[in-house]
């Protein structure tokens, strides 16, 4: 069998295996969604005070601008989880033993991965093409409208690719703490896409600057926005790395402010430079997933969880020895062809089993509260609990704007791997069949996973509490309080409905980011005033209840 | 006649009419796409005792015990303990019930002892009688060196064991163990086997395995089931005697094995220097040299499978 055809075949049954999941429709759910809120106007584009005319030259590059966006994104966490259901679904270990090479595999990674996000881009291609039919506001040119899905969007989805399998190779970016550093690569990337934009340079010639492509459209769309609208303040006349001059010539995302104000935007001339010019971050994307190889270990599991080996090699191979010894003692044998046993003389070793009688605890809520708080706390490296514990003594101790701006959003984002095992541990770890056939799988459980996050999110947020106190700041006090509530609940809630972690990692980090760290106005659940974020924590607990109790009998 | 109309006529398939059985089972169906059904008109009374559930895979056992267990709700039919209709009302069941699932997982960062206890805790036992229930069972599934090593440094084998402690761990009212013996090693099977002996008593114990030396070994009743259809219940004996006088053995050329095959129902062949040993199941005298021998359960399951349709 030839590479190409192992390739193909190990990227076509990957991508096979994603797509027929009911997860993957609502991702494409998703996608349309985001379509449709770039044709009314909440999501895309705009220049200034003004927006392109919807003509195909600027309908395709608004739509592949904010695809790249959201892709560079969610298309990340989306795609990375291959070599992960490789090693849980068991069939790593089968591909493992055949004479496929690592760096085969990862392509072949790479390739489902750039196949399934090239669905997503697919449709937002077609998306766009309706968009503009429907806006009809300038003729339909097809070749413009779909060159920079082709020539911008793809090549992305090959740098995203590419990343998401370096980050799966690499055994300590594979988890949550991966998503988590992900997500800091991400905002680096779009500042740095923002401020590199070379609004004076000659496109042709430039080397490319981003993989989002801002660079390819926004200088030709500044350009002309100047010239139809000379009070237009392009990037030019800002200083060079002041982001609130580059907002100002162009904001790109969601929850814009609907403009009016139209110019005529011409696009980009596509020589073969320009064309081949983005499809550089496509290589560079498949250099990434080969070099993957220098880390992948190939599904050996002796390489994978290093502490819970060194812990077996400290104390396990002589007690195997003891209780394999200790297991001989019951010497029964099977008498030849009645298939029945026989005791041996050593009746005393049968094991037997005390009866419990109606042993059975009127209010287990205690037992099972602290059983979940040890599974919140188990597994996690000293130096988690230290930094930890360091982010609470200097909330308590440190001037409370810095408590505020600073350490209390450290502190409630340090323990985000602790919050993201809520509610889907059941599902990850395969308990779920004894769990959910114990009594009362709903009431028993949930209330008391939900507390023990409470506590988690208590706890490292008590220095805050203690700054909030000392100074008499009761409206922070209450916004604190309301954090408590809601940061478990969220956990717990996405846990329970999505069966993964992930989910809640890439929700939290975009919400922390711009509500608790940019103190965005209605996203800051830290900082209201209020009990709101507590009400909206009680309504996400109740979608948890609702979540578990159709998952536990179907 | 077949095998099912000779064990009724001998009077020894065991509907257990008459008498009040603590879980009732009525014409349960579970459907999973609109033309394939895992499970139908499945219809058992169950009194306490070892209950091997046999069949091939993809027969509906697994379909069965998960409903059971209440994991899975039934498209029709009932289930119903003690009176109580489980898809209902489950809890009633739930707190007497141990479950050890075919696929199941542990936290791999907890120790054994710190899993049992999250398991109590779940099932609400009170954490004195937990602390002793968990120590007893560690003893009994051979684990008390090991109790304090995390879950992601055991071997397959132990973790089944853990599976088995944590179902025993409420001192189940009714017991139902799928494919319990996967992974353990002959000393373990025969120690689980014993333990199960041991636990039968005034309890329930279904035992749902492809293994059939594990149900010949502990099971004072058999249910065949195939095709998510109950094929026979009876007992060992009675399953065995449906088979007298009609499994036969000789000594036939390697080079025939094939057309036997095509023409008999052989249950199992041993080389020999002179051919090979072939055990066959038929009414009659399929050879001159054939000479009767005595059936056993494997014999019993692989006719019953073959003539009801085959595996999936």
């Amino acid at each position: 069998m030839t590479i190409t055809r192992k390739l193909y075949h190990l990227a076509l049954a990957d991508f096979r295996e994603r797509t027929r999941r009911y997860s993957f429709l609502i991702v494409l759910g998703l996608v349309s969604l985001l379509g449709y809120a770039v044709y009314t106007g909440d999501a895309g584009l705009k220049m200034g005070e003004y927006r392109g005319v919807f003509n195909s030259a600027w309908v395709g590059a608004q739509m592949t601008m904010v695809l790249t966006l959201m892709l560079s994104l969610f298309g990340f966490y989306l795609v990375k989880n291959s070599i992960e259901r490789d090693t849980q679904t068991g069939v790593g270990q089968i591909i493992a033993t055949t004479p496929i090479s690592r760096q085969a595999y990862l392509i072949s990674k790479w390739l489902s991965h750039f196949l399934l996000l090239g669905v997503m881009v697919a449709i937002l291609a077609a998306a766009a093409l309706v968009m503009q039919l429907l806006r009809r506001e300038a003729a339909l040119d097809a070749g413009t409208l779909l060159a920079p899905f082709l020539l911008v969007a793809l090549p992305c989805t090959g740098l995203i690719a590419g990343l998401a399998v370096l980050f799966e190779s690499i055994p300590f970016l594979r988890g949550g703490m991966g998503n988590v550093i992900y997500f800091g690569f991400f905002l680096v990337l779009i500042t740095a896409s923002g401020l590199s934009v070379p609004w004076d340079a000659d496109l042709a010639s430039g080397a490319p600057a981003d993989p989002l492509g801002l660079g390819m459209f926004i200088p030709s769309m500044g350009s002309a926005t100047k010239a139809q609208h000379p009070d237009y303040t392009a990037g030019w006349d800002a200083p060079d790395g002041d982001v609130n001059n580059i907002n100002r010539a162009f904001q790109l995302g969601f929850d814009l402010q609907h403009v009016d104000k139209t110019f005529q935007c011409d696009g980009i001339v596509w020589t073969l430079p320009t064309a081949l010019r983005q499809w550089v971050w496509g290589l560079i994307g498949l250099a990434l997933a080969l070099s993957g190889s220098l880390f992948f270990e190939r599904f050996d599991p002796s390489r994978g969880r290093p502490k819970i080996v060194k812990a077996a090699r400290r104390k396990g191979a002589q007690r195997e020895t003891a209780a394999k010894t200790a297991a001989a003692v019951i010497a029964e044998s099977e008498v030849a062809g009645t298939g029945t046993t026989a005791a041996h003389p050593a009746a005393a070793a049968r094991p037997r089993l005390t009866p419990l009688g109606s042993a059975r605890s009127p209010f287990s809520f205690p037992g099972v509260f602290l059983a979940e708080l040890r599974l919140l706390l188990k597994g996690w490296p000293w130096w988690w609990y230290i930094a930890a514990g360091g982010l609470i003594v200097a909330c308590a101790v440190l001037p409370l704007d810095i408590v505020k701006n600073m350490l209390l959003p450290a502190a409630w984002v340090w323990p985000i791997l602790v919050w993201s095992g809520m509610g889907s541990r059941e599902r990850r770890f395969t308990t779920y069949p004894m769990v959910y056939a114990a009594p009362s799988p709903l009431w028993r459980q949930i209330p008391a996973t939900w507390l023990a996050g409470i506590v988690i999110s208590a706890a490292t947020g008590s220095g805050g509490a203690i700054a909030f106190l000392i100074a008499g700041d009761l409206a922070a006090l209450t916004g604190w309080l309301a954090a408590v509530i809601f940061i478990p609940s969220l956990a717990l809630a996405l846990g329970a409905w999505s069966g993964s972690k992930r989910l809640f990692e890439c929700v939290y980090m975009l919400w922390w980011y711009r509500g608790a760290f940019q103190h965005g106005p209605a996203l800051d659940f830290i900082a209201q005033p209020s009990l709101l974020y507590a009400g909206i924590g009680l309504a996400l607990l109740a979608a948890a209840l609702v979540g578990r109790g159709r998952q536990i009998q179907r | 006649m077949t095998i099912q109309s000779s064990l009724q006529n001998q009077g020894k398939v065991l509907p257990a009419v008459g008498k009040t059985c603590p879980l009732v089972i009525q014409d349960l169906g579970k459907q999973y796409r609109r033309d394939f059904w895992g499970l139908r008109h499945f219809t058992l009374e169950l009194d306490s005792g070892i209950i091997g559930l046999l069949g091939p895979n993809g027969a509906g056992k697994s379909t069965f015990m998960r409903m059971l267990a209440t994991i899975t709700k039934p498209t029709e039919g009932k289930i119903t303990w003690r009176g109580v209709d489980i898809a209902t009302r489950p809890d009633p069941l739930r707190d007497v019930l141990g479950y050890l699932p075919q696929d199941f997982g542990v936290y791999p960062n907890l120790s054994a002892l710190e899993f049992l206890e999250y398991m109590a805790a779940i099932k609400g036992l009170p954490a004195k009688t937990a602390r002793q229930r968990i120590d007893e069972l560690l003893q009994v599934v051979n684990l008390v060196d090991a109790a304090r090593r995390p879950l992601g440094s055991y071997s397959g084998g132990m973790k089944q064991r853990i599976g088995i402690a944590q179902a025993l761990l409420n001192d189940p009212q009714l017991l139902i163990v799928d494919e319990p013996t996967a992974g353990l090693d002959p000393e373990e099977r025969v120690r689980f086997r014993s333990l199960l002996a041991n636990l039968a008593g005034n309890r329930i114990i279904l035992l749902s395995t492809h293994i059939v030396s594990d149900v010949e070994a502990t099971a004072a009743e058999i249910v065949l089931i195939n095709h998510g259809s109950l094929l026979v219940r009876a007992t060992p004996e009675a399953l065995l005697a449906s088979l007298d006088g009609k499994v036969w053995s000789w000594l036939a050329p390697s080079d025939r094995l094939d057309a036997l095959k095509q023409s008999h129902l052989v249950t199992s062949t041993v080389r020999r220097a002179e051919g090979m040993l072939v055990r066959v199941v038929c009414e009659d005298s399929p050879h001159p040299q054939a000479q009767l021998i005595d059936p056993t359960l494997e014999d019993v399951y692989l006719y019953q499978v073959s003539h009801n349709g085959g595996r999936q």
